[in-house]
């Protein structure tokens, strides 16, 4: 029945007439925690029970580890939209500008991707 | 003059030949497109004398070519002190063609009465001529009292409620409308009209006109800002720090923009064709709403071209002042830049082809849509005279192959000559 549904979206589109049928059945891609020019709110990093807004820079995949280039906002975010707004101003102050951690920094405390932005060149060079 | 030549020049006029020998001194003008002349009349025969209240009986024989073609023979004639010619038709009686200036139109007023003869087909046409406009037959309209003896002695004015203009042996009638199948065939400042008589009408049938256009458009941005887009259909997405987006934006529901296009100055000619339609030709130039170059794009074109018919809603109207309602149909060439906005959402999965582009971000738009267009359009003009006009229209035009959907209000003035 879902298979049929998602049919007759997509016949619908061919005619022109999918908007509102396409953005109902199609997620838009979002970006994963080792995604580059990521944001990501983690919750812990720095002091337990506080937000650390950093972002991906790079990463560094083993056959059983990854590693992750990151750099570090000077931000103090209290919730994780307030983290999604930070992130969005282009001249957010840097704390540190490249760090290197194993994700399990990351993906063993809460956290959130709140921001997407593609890298600059200058941005992609902070990376050893 | 004597009383026999007089008549002669009346009723010998009957006296037929092709060759035209009376009329060699015929100014040039009166010959070559109105066909031969065929009334035979000897140079110092063209004239002749007439008591007053008589009629001037006219009949002619045709030669047997011009006979087989011919449809109608008006004889034109101008009384003495009158302005104007009037025309009769002579009726057909066998061979003959005949008919009379009637005697209530000669009066008891003396002077020259002037006349000649045009010969039509059924088409209007004119085949064959006796004498001209410019070198009329000569009939001088006397008081009985100074012709000679016997010479006032013709009958009598009919009494016209005893004999009605038409029948036989009564006067002619006259013509209302005289065919023609070009204004060639009509004389005295008359043009023949597409109804195929001579009128006197101020109708011009050349405009040309001057006016300012604004292009409204509405183009769909689904998509536009992807690198496919921008670089074959039109488009160009521009960020706010003024940079071309070269992203990779994940397909999105952005619903259609809209904005001013580019404002032209347009010259256009039209020919009337019909009393209801014209044809015409319009040539615009961009001065204002060009938009950036596409990358890999063409650059704006401020020229634009169409073509156009029109018609007109109302009875004759470019033969009086006042108001002419009309409506079109057109085509042709335009570049048409338009201005929009929508949002972007990058799509984080994807090789980044340039850094900073947010997860989501609004952008400018730019579409370049064009070249053709094919539309309809309505407007209004304003005759303040017969051949001056102020308009106003709009057009809604569909433009391709980079699709968009335009309207084009204008206005301007227009001038008939």
């Amino acid at each position: 029945m879902r298979a049929k549904l998602q049919d007759l979206c997509f016949g619908l589109a061919s005619a022109a007439l999918a908007a509102a049928c396409a953005s109902d059945a199609l997620t838009p891609p979002e970006a994963h925690i080792d995604t580059p020019g990521a944001f990501v709110a983690v919750e812990g990093y720095d002091e337990p029970g506080e937000l650390t807004l950093v972002r991906i820079l790079d990463r560094l995949q083993f056959e059983e580890a990854r590693l992750l280039f990151m750099t570090v906002h000077d931000a103090r975010p209290e919730t994780y939209d307030e983290a999604r707004e930070l992130a969005k101003d282009h001249d957010l102050p840097i704390r540190e500008l490249i760090r290197i951690e194993p994700d399990t920094v990351v993906t063993q405390s809460p956290h959130q991707i709140v921001w997407f932005r593609t890298l600059t060149k200058q941005e992609q060079e902070r990376v050893p | 003059m004597s009383h026999a030549k007089g008549m002669f020049a009346f009723a010998a006029l009957t006296t037929l030949s092709v060759s035209g020998a009376g009329h060699a001194e015929e100014p040039a003008e009166d010959r070559g497109a109105l066909g031969p002349e065929v009334l035979h009349n000897p140079t110092l025969e063209r004239t002749a004398e007439q008591g007053i209240l008589r009629a001037v009986p006219i009949s002619i024989e045709l030669p047997v070519d011009i006979a087989l073609r011919a449809r109608r023979v008006l004889v034109h004639y101008r009384l003495w002190g009158d302005p104007d010619w009037t025309a009769l038709e002579l009726r057909r009686n066998g061979a003959r063609y005949e008919g009379a200036i009637p005697c209530l139109e000669i009066s008891t007023v003396t002077g020259d009465l002037r006349y000649y003869i045009r010969v039509h087909d059924a088409e209007g046409r004119v085949i064959a001529t006796g004498a001209s406009r410019a070198r009329p037959y000569l009939v001088t309209i006397k008081h009985d009292t100074v012709l000679e003896p016997g010479e006032g002695s013709g009958a009598k004015c009919p009494d016209p409620a005893d004999c009605p203009a038409g029948l036989l042996g009564c006067p002619s009638e006259r013509v209302v409308e005289i065919a023609c199948q070009s204004d060639a065939d009509c004389e005295g400042g008359t043009t023949c009209s597409w109804r195929g008589f001579c009128e006197r009408i101020d109708r011009r049938k050349n405009w040309i006109s001057l006016g300012v256009q604004q292009d409204v458009g509405a183009f769909a941005t689904a998509g536009a800002c992807s690198l496919v887009s921008q670089e074959n259909e039109g488009y160009a997405c521009f960020r706010a720090d003024g940079a071309q987006y070269t992203g990779t934006p994940v397909q999105t529901n952005a619903k259609p923009s809209g904005s001013l296009g580019p404002t032209r100055v347009v010259v256009a000619f039209d020919r009337l064709i019909h009393y209801d339609t014209t044809l015409g030709l319009r040539l615009g130039w961009a001065f204002f709403g060009e938009g950036p170059t596409p990358r890999e794009g063409t650059t704006f074109v401020p020229f634009s071209f169409a073509a156009r018919a029109t018609h007109w809603f109302g009875d004759d109207l470019f033969a009086r002042s006042g108001l002419r309602p009309y409506a079109f149909l057109t085509g042709g060439y335009a570049m048409v830049d338009m201005k929009g906005s929508t949002v972007v959402r990058e799509n984080p999965l994807a090789p980044p082809y340039q850094g900073g582009n947010d997860l989501e971000q609004e952008v400018t738009v730019w579409k370049r849509a064009g070249d053709g267009f094919v539309g309809a359009g309505t407007g209004l003009a304003f005759a303040w005279e017969s051949r001056r006009a102020a308009f106003v229209e709009i057009a809604a035009h569909a433009v391709f192959p980079f699709g968009a959907f335009v309207l084009a209000p204008s206005a301007g003035i227009t001038l008939g000559f």
